[in-house]
């Protein structure tokens, strides 16, 4: 067994295709045509992947060529002030059930270890990787729970949405807990099928209310513009240059994965209001609308209803399970507003991990003043 | 506290096991509280208490309580 560092020059063909392979087989409600679409959006389109910068990291059995460990690296630039942070994030980390050994601790080390980086995020750690993390320097941040809120756009696609994520976890699970996800699994299945097909109503213009109007943004350019217009205090927070941007709101790569949109809310008269900004993601053969960033420079109860009428007309027609939203960091009058109108909240256990490297800031605690956000790696890139 | 205590301690805190049970022929997946998240625990605390810094190779070939404490042992000279 060796631990390889691989460059974006290592990326052949037949490599991805075998890692897509090695990926489905680890996790099984992901496809391999998904997992394609991601090496795209991770490597491909990255504008700040040098050629020094490792894509990822693998255990592979040199004895017979295969590939029995993958973690993968993320690049993105946060900013703090005028400083460019370079921030690395490990993402869907695996090795083959039949191995076990320190070497499977190889790839974590070599992921934190990294001398390209400032900053280290893990935002998607499973349940047990979680509980070691603060042992190995990171923290947590935002608390331990996230509110997140939930519209049911299709019963039936919601309910078999769930037997998917009910049939994953059981997989994850033994004795007692895995036999209650395997029969609330089948139950969902069942009842999905037999649930009525509701049929598809005329839905009303979703863009306007007659006050506010809400326009897809097509480009960076009118994006920057707008934000400029909101108040930035002294934070760490993902980079929205030009050249994020490009790459994480509107390049062809994101679209094919994500679907994302970025939408701005303006006045009759075309006075700036905010921007809020959703994918059309996969979650196993379905489909949800995941909002992931909301902005408004005034919250208003006017426009949280169109913002949500909007999602749901959308989601609608994308042919989407549910509306779906657990912002990190939310402005507490939005998520006033966001509890008012949407029934359905649940609380979910927080898992986003920061560890800063030593002397990067010196002047302030960076853990204080870090501003997470949906749109982050790895949680805004899978 | 000598530097074999000091990893005594932290090997049994972090194993889970007693420790007067600890003895030279404990090894990786001979007791199930040694895996890999324990193992990624183990060297990271190990790390932080004598100030050093394994390679690689290193962490990946403690696979005894023997081996823990030798190439522990290794950094502190």
């Amino acid at each position: 067994m060796q631990t390889l560092t691989l460059y974006k020059k290592d990326l052949t063909e037949e490599f991805l295709n075998k890692l897509a392979t090695f990926l489905n087989e680890g996790f099984p409600s992901e496809t391999q045509t998904l997992w394609k679409l991601r090496f795209k959006l991770w490597w491909f389109s990255n504008p700040f992947l040098t050629d020094t910068t490792p894509v990822c990291w693998i255990i592979e059995d040199e004895t017979t060529n295969t590939l029995i460990g993958f973690l993968g690296n993320l690049m993105v630039l946060f900013k703090y002030g005028n400083q460019h942070l370079r921030v690395s994030d490990g993402t869907s980390w695996y090795v083959a059930k039949n191995i076990r050994g320190p070497e499977t601790s190889s790839l974590y080390f070599t992921f934190s270890r990294q001398k390209n980086a400032d900053v280290i995020l893990n935002t998607t750690p499973s349940s047990t990787i979680q509980t070691i993390l603060p042992t190995l320097g990171f923290k947590q941040i935002g608390g331990d729970k996230l509110q997140n809120y939930m519209i049911i756009i299709n019963v039936a696609k919601y309910i078999s949405m769930m037997a998917t994520l009910l049939d994953h976890f059981s997989e994850s699970q033994s004795g007692n807990k895995a036999q209650i996800f395997v029969l609330a699994s089948k139950v969902g299945n069942i009842c999905s099928k037999i649930l009525p097909k509701r049929k598809q109503a005329q839905m009303p213009a979703h863009d306007t209310d007659g006050r506010y109007i809400i326009r897809d943004c097509k480009n960076s350019q009118s994006f920057l513009e707008s934000l400029t217009k909101h108040k930035k205090g002294n934070t760490i927070e993902l980079s929205k240059d030009k050249t994020t941007l490009d790459w994480i709101l509107f390049s062809p790569e994101v679209q094919a994965l994500l679907r994302r949109t970025t939408a701005q809310i303006f006045t009759k008269t075309g006075e700036y209001c905010g921007y809020f900004i959703y994918d059309i993601q996969h979650v196993g053969k379905d489909t949800t609308l995941r909002i992931r960033e909301l902005q408004l420079l005034k919250p208003e109860d006017a426009v949280i209803k169109l913002i949500l009428k909007h999602a749901k007309v959308e989601a609608k027609n994308a042919g989407c399970a549910a509306v779906y939203s657990g912002l990190q960091n939310p402005d507490p009058a939005v998520d006033k507003l966001l509890h008012k109108h949407i029934l359905l909240s649940l609380k979910t256990e927080n898992r986003y991990y920061v560890k800063f490297r030593k002397n990067v800031i010196t002047d302030v605690d960076p853990y204080s003043i870090y501003v997470p956000s949906d749109l982050d790696p790895d949680v805004g890139f899978i | 506290m000598t530097d074999v205590e000091r990893i005594a301690n932290l090997f049994s805190e972090i194993m889970e096991i007693p420790i007067n049970e600890l003895n030279d022929s404990i090894s990786y997946n001979s007791y199930p509280t040694w895996d890999s998240l324990r193992h990624l625990q183990l060297i990271s605390e190990l790390e932080d208490e004598f100030n050093i810094e394994f390679c690689l190779e290193d962490i990946t070939s403690m696979r005894t309580y023997k081996e823990v404490k030798e190439l522990t042992r290794k950094y502190l000279q």
